[in-house]
């Protein structure tokens, strides 16, 4: 508990901690924990929209994106960290990175109740949408602060946050299109687990169809 | 590679893993099964971690050896304070104390590389094996060696001090034979 006030409120000593050997594990295990945690409540809320089973399905898929993003995206922080003269170890890498996903899943956390409240207040589809990207921008600008911070002052620091949060823009990106839909489209009868016929392609495949077309 | 073969080889990766993880648990636990299933979901941000407990037990568990540095350093610098613009000041120039204090750090640097070899022999994978065992044995005698020869030097150095306050008002013979003695180590242990 005292490591997750320490990563909202003195992040500083959370990206300490990190570099620390002998607490690595101990964040890690907290990190995954509070990631899948917050997918978990998040996707509730979000689907909440279409009730049971989507409720369910969509607290199950979201931490499962979150996680294989950041399974995708925490090994290439690590080139991206040494391509810009960050002396930081793998692990320490990891650490930095679980630590990013726990502090924006936080935020998540914090939200969470909102959404749910709006879509019981019997908010429209596009406002719930709307909604929760908001959400997801405000989660992603807290973990944003926390890689700045993990990369520290000097040279390279704006090229490597930049590199990063692309990278990590894309695999998102491509592994949210792929397990869509979360909220569930209300034009559907039955929400699908997976939408039709776009599992193969993703996000890019779609843009390049569209831009064929 | 459809997207499909790709998730069945990460799966794939992962199940060995999880595996791996199960079988080094000594006994089952609702921990060991967490940090499976974290293996086979989440291998790449998990697996990096796995080994830090062993990596803590693999570390040196050596000795500080600046504290008998120190009781030389200030011992020497000591005795040639007692000795500087007297007639005795040839007898331990400022070269001397410094040729010492160096042989006595290269000791010190030698115990800690003893130590950390000795740490590693006794819990690499191959531990109790007769040839490991013996060899561990050589490396306990030659740090015990010079753990006694530190401290004989700190011994030596705090007595050398004394004479020469006792020099000083003609009341000691033993100065001489002293720094004999203390140079003797020194050219001992740079020769061990």
């Amino acid at each position: 508990m005292k490591f997750l006030i320490a990563l909202l409120r003195s992040p500083q000593a959370a990206v300490d901690a990190c570099g620390d050997v002998e607490q690595q594990r101990r964040i890690a295990v907290t990190s995954l924990w509070v990631i899948a945690l917050g997918g978990v409540l998040f996707g509730a809320a979000v689907g909440s929209f279409r009730g049971f089973p989507q409720f369910g399905i969509a607290a199950l898929k979201l931490p499962v994106v979150t996680l294989l993003t950041l399974a995708a995206a925490g090994p290439a922080f690590y080139g991206i960290a040494s391509a810009v003269d960050r002396q930081l170890s793998f692990r320490a890498t990891l650490a930095l990175v679980l630590c990013a996903g726990a502090r924006s899943s936080l935020v998540l956390i914090a939200l969470a109740p909102l959404l749910a409240l709006a879509v019981d207040f019997g908010a429209a589809y596009p406002l719930v949408r709307l909604a929760a990207v908001f959400s997801y921008g405000l989660a992603g600008l807290s973990a944003l602060a926390f890689i700045l911070r993990a990369l520290g002052p000097g040279r390279g620091r704006l090229l490597g946050t930049l590199s990063f949060v692309m990278t990590f823009l894309v695999i998102g990106a491509q592994t949210a299109w792929l397990c869509r839909p979360y909220l569930g489209d209300p034009r559907d009868e039955t929400v699908p687990l997976f939408a039709h016929g776009r599992v193969e392609g993703g996000l890019f495949g779609a843009l390049a169809d569209g831009g064929g077309r | 590679m459809t997207l499909a073969a790709l998730l069945c080889l990460y799966l794939i990766v992962g199940l060995g893993l999880a595996v791996l993880q199960l079988v080094r648990e000594p006994s089952w636990s609702w921990r060991g099964l967490a940090a499976a299933a974290a293996a086979l979901v989440v291998w790449p941000l998990w697996i990096p971690f796995v080994d830090i407990p062993h990596a803590r037990r693999q570390k040196p568990m050596g000795t500080d050896q600046r504290p008998a540095c120190a009781r030389v350093d200030s011992a020497l610098a000591c005795a040639r304070a007692r000795v500087v613009g007297t007639a005795l000041d040839g007898i331990l120039t400022q070269r001397d104390v410094a040729g010492i204090s160096d042989q006595v750090r290269r000791v010190a640097a030698r115990i800690e590389a003893l130590e950390a070899e000795l740490t590693r022999l006794r819990t690499g994978e191959a531990k109790g094996s007769s040839r490991r065992d013996s060899c561990a044995q050589r490396v306990e005698e030659a740090l015990k060696r010079d753990r006694c020869a530190l401290d004989e030097l700190g011994e030596l150095a705090d007595a050398l001090a004394t004479e020469l306050t006792l020099a000083q008002c003609g009341h000691s013979d033993s100065v001489e034979s002293l720094i004999s003695e203390l140079s003797a180590r020194i050219e001992a242990l740079a020769m061990a």
